[in-house]
């Protein structure tokens, strides 16, 4: 840390109030609606909180949020239907996630919000396929209709201009049914998955007694395939994991059952605002930015995945600070506190907080040591624990 | 008030706050409710800085004051009585505070039962906050369903923002965010924090950004807000940002989007 005078003041730091830690919910928050209706166009609030990933519109990404092929860690989730919901980004009118695409056995599925009013649809599907015109022209699609089905009329207006503007002839429309996934067997090895509309049946009733492996145990209205690589298949679902049995206090590491080095971790998301202030004895995760004049204290360790520029105070029950390490994506703290040892933050601001490093922050012989955070130097407890 | 013939729905109830003072608040309030008013939108600005009251200077209105926002808490007088119509469009009202009493002369409850006396009449209330996080603040917050948190770049008050932010998000209140006093120059010589730094450390919607402006001085001192001026640039902002409440959208204008003849004209001095 540099020797430079960290120039902030304090701000209040009165913290009678209790800090009200909702999720920053950009998704069907109170921002969404009246905004949307009325389109402002004023510059987009930063999201705190994973807003990219999974749920996105374009076509082909809907199977391929499962990681892993052989048993190893999964989602076991139901792909895609999350990220229809018509729910908006605040503030802009987004239609990115009122089309989306599937490519089936069928052919190619369009899914469509059927929430959303007719000229929005339009705009959606035209943004969504004008993209896609060259290699979707002249071909023949399914509509599925997400949530709600418009009235005919309008299915009839949206045909016609999909036939008008894109050349696409549609084939076929439907309400989206909650697909059954039956197993194929072709030479008695279970080839790719069929998903069909099968909304009477019992689920159930298509499980395969014996048979091959299940990777995907559990309960579930869903059966999956397990065999082959499920990023090759086109359309499926996959059912839920069990609860791991055992002890909650271990974790079974190549093979071995060994204590977690935290298993009463805390965990936050939101942005920790000045004046606000957050205690606890075990191990603290801020998915956010912890604002200049908050105090974030933990018995254990403190990790900030986002700005830390408050005072934060690991180790806090323990005189030595008992090994623990602060931790942050961008650290521009007013001061780090570990045990009882205290050390300033150097004053700096960054211009550009997207380019900054991990930093990591301990103790080494009685002063706060902060460095570059190294993922291969791994922190070992030892004695200090 | 005689009744209104349309049956007006209820009014947007909007707090304009800031946690630090000096920031603009209160000529924030007076201008925009007289942008708002120059739209055609009834307006009803109040004062809720009992024992410092502004808001009327800013207005002009200061020798037509006969009851205020304490005097219709306590029924002294009728709701309508209170009101002042602005002097240079009949859309604008003030209601002032009282200079007399200081901020814990009324509650929380007593606001809100003055504040829905005028639900029905008005498209925009706009009520200024005092500076603070107190009982003055609690008040003005209290009738809110949104709130207008204005700041200046720099580092204090970028700090009091925030935390004001902090606790009006735990009322339940939609934030948004006006930057007041930004001179792009000094942001582009890296002696002023940017939009974009501001945003990154508070966070919420912005509604608009203000240029520091002379002519805001002069109209403060005069009791004319700015936006009656049609060369104040600030004024501009902030009929911009009245037209962003109602609905529009408009895009916000960095020195980056001047076309040629504006930034030339600028820098003549046109």
């Amino acid at each position: 840390m540099s020797s430079t005078d960290s120039t902030d003041s304090y701000g209040s730091q009165g913290a009678e109030d209790q800090k009200n830690l909702r999720v920053d919910d950009h998704r069907a928050g109170h921002h969404g609606d009246s905004y949307l209706s009325k389109a402002r166009d004023v510059e987009q609030s930063r999201d705190v909180g994973a807003h990219s990933s999974l749920f996105g519109g374009s076509a082909g990404r809907a199977g391929t949020n499962i990681v892993g092929g052989r048993g190893g860690s999964t989602l076991g989730e139901a792909p895609v239907s999350a990220g229809l919901g018509g729910e908006a980004l605040g503030g802009i009118t987004d239609t990115s996630t009122i089309v989306t695409a599937r490519g089936t056995l069928e052919g190619l599925v369009l899914r469509v919000d059927g929430r959303v009013d007719r000229d929005l649809m339009k705009q959606a599907l035209r943004d969504f396929l004008t993209v896609r015109r060259r290699f979707l022209a002249g071909n023949e699609v399914v509509i599925e209709w997400v949530g709600d089905r418009p009235d005919a009329t309008v299915v009839e207006d949206i045909c016609s201009s999909l036939l008008r503007e894109f050349e696409i002839v549609v084939k076929a429309s439907r309400m989206r049914e909650a697909p059954v996934v039956v197993r194929e067997r072709v030479g008695g090895i279970a080839s790719s998955v069929s998903s069909r509309d099968v909304a009477a049946s019992n689920p159930l009733d298509n499980r395969e007694s014996g048979g091959g492996p299940n990777l995907f145990g559990g309960l579930g209205t869903f059966q999956s395939l397990g065999v082959g690589n499920p990023c090759d298949s086109k359309d499926q679902e996959f059912s839920f994991r069990e609860v791991p049995q055992g002890d909650p206090r271990t974790a079974t590491i190549g093979g071995e059952a060994l204590p977690w080095d935290d298993a009463d971790a805390r965990i936050v998301f939101g942005t920790i605002r000045s004046g606000q202030r957050i205690d606890t004895e075990h191990t603290l995760v801020v998915f956010g930015d912890v604002n200049s004049g908050a105090e974030i204290t933990a018995g254990g360790d403190i990790i900030v995945l986002g700005n830390l520029r408050g005072v934060a105070h690991a180790g806090a029950y323990e005189e030595s600070g008992g090994g623990r390490v602060i931790f942050a994506l961008s650290m521009q703290p007013t001061q780090l506190r570990i045990g009882l040892i205290i050390t300033r933050g150097s004053g700096e601001t960054r211009a550009d907080t997207a380019g900054a490093r991990a930093e990591i922050a301990r103790v080494e012989e009685g002063t706060i040591v902060v460095e570059y955070y190294n993922s291969r130097a791994p922190l070992r407890r030892g004695a200090a624990r | 008030m005689a009744g209104q013939s349309n049956k007006r729905s209820e009014s947007q109830v909007i707090v304009v706050t800031s946690g630090k003072g000096g920031v603009g608040k209160t000529t924030t309030t007076a201008t925009l409710g007289a942008a708002l008013a120059l739209r055609g939108k009834r307006t009803l600005v109040i004062d809720a800085d009992i024992g410092l009251r502004n808001l009327d200077v800013i207005l002009g209105l200061e020798n037509r004051i006969v009851f205020n926002l304490v005097d219709v808490s306590k029924e002294v007088c009728k709701p309508s009585q209170a009101i002042i119509k602005s002097k240079k469009s009949a859309n604008l009202y003030l209601l002032p505070a009282s200079q007399t009493d200081d901020k814990d002369v009324v509650s929380e409850d007593d606001v809100r039962r003055v504040i829905d006396n005028y639900r029905q009449e008005f498209h925009f209330i706009l009520v200024d906050s005092p500076a603070g996080i107190e009982q003055g603040f609690r008040n003005a917050c209290a009738a809110a369903d949104k709130a207008i948190i204005v700041t200046t770049p720099e580092v204090s008050a970028i700090r009091d923002a925030d935390r004001v932010v902090g606790l009006v998000s735990a009322k339940g209140l939609d934030t948004l965010l006006i930057i007041n006093r930004i001179d792009h120059d000094l942001v582009k010589r890296g002696d002023m924090l940017s939009v974009k730094d501001v945003q990154d450390i508070l966070g919420i919607e912005l509604l608009g950004v203000v240029e520091r402006d002379d002519s805001i001085i002069v109209a403060a001192n005069c009791g004319e807000p700015v936006v009656y001026n049609p060369r104040s640039r600030a004024g501009q902002s902030f009929d911009d940002i009245a037209r962003r409440l109602c609905g529009e959208k408009i895009p916000l204008v960095t020195e980056n989007n001047l076309g040629f003849w504006s930034r030339l004209s600028k820098r003549l001095g046109v």
